[in-house]
């Protein structure tokens, strides 16, 4: 950890399906307490570590307000998963909020205050309390994902969020929620790539992140392509380009190509490396993190996005010591599937300018040779906003270790460069190493 | 170790309506907690299991709320103490219950006879189930 007194590692990971509540499909009769309840105890057995002994929490959730209104609910909740009277920190910083929270609980750890920290939260962001006012008892907040993604809905509900009052609410340069689109722009224009080979690699990362949420039983969509197109009656490609399956959203955004927004807990136990052998009892291999990095700039900046990922990058390698052509596997936060394009190229994991051709011959799928976010990713396994770091990196852990079953990527990655993003303003990158 | 295998907080609101009391037990060092969680926070463990509690208790101290508190029962409890009291169970620990009619006027009263044994008392507002305490062997005036 660079300039810091000691190394850190993760110990244990563990995740809830992600889902929504209002279906009635799984966790049915729970609260996001018993949620996030079950994922920390996930993670507590992976580590084999005892609660008691941990020394602090930082709980990331961006949507506390629609959790039952409680403010600071992390003290509410420090009961349900065994830290009564630990220190403990709520952190916001949009969707990178628990990438934020695990580099923080990394430098508490590294700088030596903590010898054993938390990353813990749960995010229940689509639904609100129903009449009862209870958090088993909930109801549909508002518009579903697809229609967030949409311009005039998107103002209302996100970009209203995520934009500042100053300059960028009431300006539609700077505020539309098409900023997605001029990413897109950005990466045509340096890959020189036109509209459809664009759409091609989109949908060809798209095809192979739900080949792998097919095979992750905590992915919110989970089934193949090859089913949906047979129930439309098309081929996967026709399926894929058809405007009545796959619609628009905009320029260079299909429904398909988009996040799905989903309810989710998840939890990260971290302890400083000379001491993995006191609190992991279980024997698996720890994940050091060389290196964290990040960088801001606001929406309505140009080309935020890739100055955002090329200084967080710069900074995570510095710290870390690590070289581009070290990067074995990149577990990166995909709201969109442009995302991995650009996300691959300014990390270095491929070459600037060719991002299109590894999608399209399916390398960046979890069966070839430079595999990104084998889970499924924001697109098929689901985002689930403040927590939406804790699946990725729960997926490089276990990727690292051997465990992913039938998506196990087939050289077990040594170094993998996680990269998380928020509000189209916040890139968090994190160099993790096999021990 | 908690799955989600079954639901907690709607279990024990269950139980209230139908005047049984549900706390959760530790499997390993026998701590209950009163609110019922999967993780024992005295010693770690992971494996709680269901007790019913007896609706019996010690009050063992006794402080009249501010007027906000009231908001939380709709308006339907204008006077109420929050009092600490711990169940007879073997490894139960102090938490707050509310006795309803203790006001500042007559609170010296029932401060002089603390500890005092209190038993369950449910009472439905608004459709739920609330849990209040009343003394055993003397009445609230």
């Amino acid at each position: 950890m660079g300039k810091f007194m000691r190394g850190v590692s993760i110990i244990g990971v563990g995740d809830s399906k992600q889902y929504r509540p209002t279906e009635g499909r799984d966790y049915i009769g729970l609260g996001h307490e018993e949620v996030l309840a079950l994922a920390c105890h996930e993670a507590y057995a992976d580590a084999g570590v005892n609660p008691r002994d941990i020394d602090a929490w930082v709980m990331p959730q961006v949507f506390p307000n629609l959790c039952g209104h409680t403010l600071g609910m992390h003290a509410a909740l420090a009961t349900w998963i065994g830290l009564r009277g630990k220190p403990a920190c709520h952190l916001e910083n949009a969707c990178a909020t628990s990438y934020v929270a695990l580099a923080q609980a990394a430098r508490d750890i590294a700088s030596g205050q903590y010898d054993c920290v938390l990353v813990a939260g749960a995010e229940f962001g689509n639904d609100i309390f129903g009449p009862a006012d209870r958090s088993y008892d909930l109801t549909p907040r508002g518009p579903t994902t697809e229609v967030m993604w949409k311009g005039e809905v998107t103002k209302q509900y996100v970009g209203r969020m995520i934009f500042a009052p100053a300059y960028r609410r009431h300006d539609p340069t700077k505020s539309s929620g098409s900023c997605t689109f001029e990413i897109g722009e950005e990466v045509m224009r340096r890959d020189n790539l036109t509209p459809e080979e664009f759409d091609n690699a989109r949908i060809a990362i798209t095809y192979h992140g739900r080949r792998a949420a097919a095979l992750n039983p905590k992915a919110y969509k989970q089934k193949p392509f090859e089913e949906e197109a047979a129930e439309a009656g098309l081929s996967v490609a026709e399926y894929m380009k058809s405007d009545k399956h796959s619609p628009w959203l905009g320029p260079y955004l299909r429904v398909a190509h988009g996040c799905v927004h989903t309810n989710a807990a998840g939890a990260i136990v971290l302890c400083a490396t000379d001491l993995v052998e006191k609190y992991c009892t279980t024997g698996k291999t720890p994940i050091q993190i060389l290196g964290t990095g990040s960088a801001c700039y606001a929406e309505g900046e140009v080309d935020h996005m890739s100055r955002c990922n090329k200084e967080a990058f710069k900074a995570a390698f510095e710290m870390s010591g690590i070289k581009s052509e070290d990067i074995d596997y990149l577990a990166n936060c995909n709201m969109y599937a442009s995302e991995d394009m650009l996300a691959a190229e300014d990390s270095g994991f491929v070459p600037e300018g060719k991002a299109a051709e590894y999608a399209l011959a399916g390398r960046f799928a979890f069966d070839g040779d430079k595999p990104i976010t084998t889970n499924g990713g924001d697109i098929h396994a689901g985002h689930a906003y403040g927590v939406a770091a804790i699946p990725i990196v729960a997926e490089a852990v276990r990727q690292m270790r051997g465990e992913c079953g039938p998506r196990q990527v087939k050289k077990i990655p040594k170094t993998t460069v996680v990269r998380g993003m928020g509000g189209s303003h916040t890139v968090v990158a994190a160099v993790l190493q096999a021990k | 170790m908690y799955t989600g295998q079954y639901p907690i907080q709607k279990t024990y609101w269950e139980a209230l309506d139908e005047g049984r009391i549900l706390a959760m037990k530790c499997t390993k060092c026998g701590a209950i907690e009163s609110e019922p969680v999967p993780t024992c926070n005295t010693c770690g463990c992971l494996d709680m299991e269901w007790m019913e509690v007896k609706p019996e208790a010690v009050c063992k101290q006794v402080c009249t709320a501010n007027g906000d508190r009231y908001h939380m029962y709709d308006g339907e409890c204008d006077t109420l103490a929050v009092c600490v009291m711990e169940y007879l169970e073997d490894g139960a620990q102090e938490f707050y219950g509310g006795i309803r009619g203790i006001t500042n006027a007559n609170i010296a009263k029932y401060k002089a006879k603390v500890p005092f044994k209190v038993k369950a008392e449910f009472v439905k507002i608004k459709g739920m189930t609330r849990l209040f305490w009343v003394p055993v062997g003397f009445e609230i005036e």
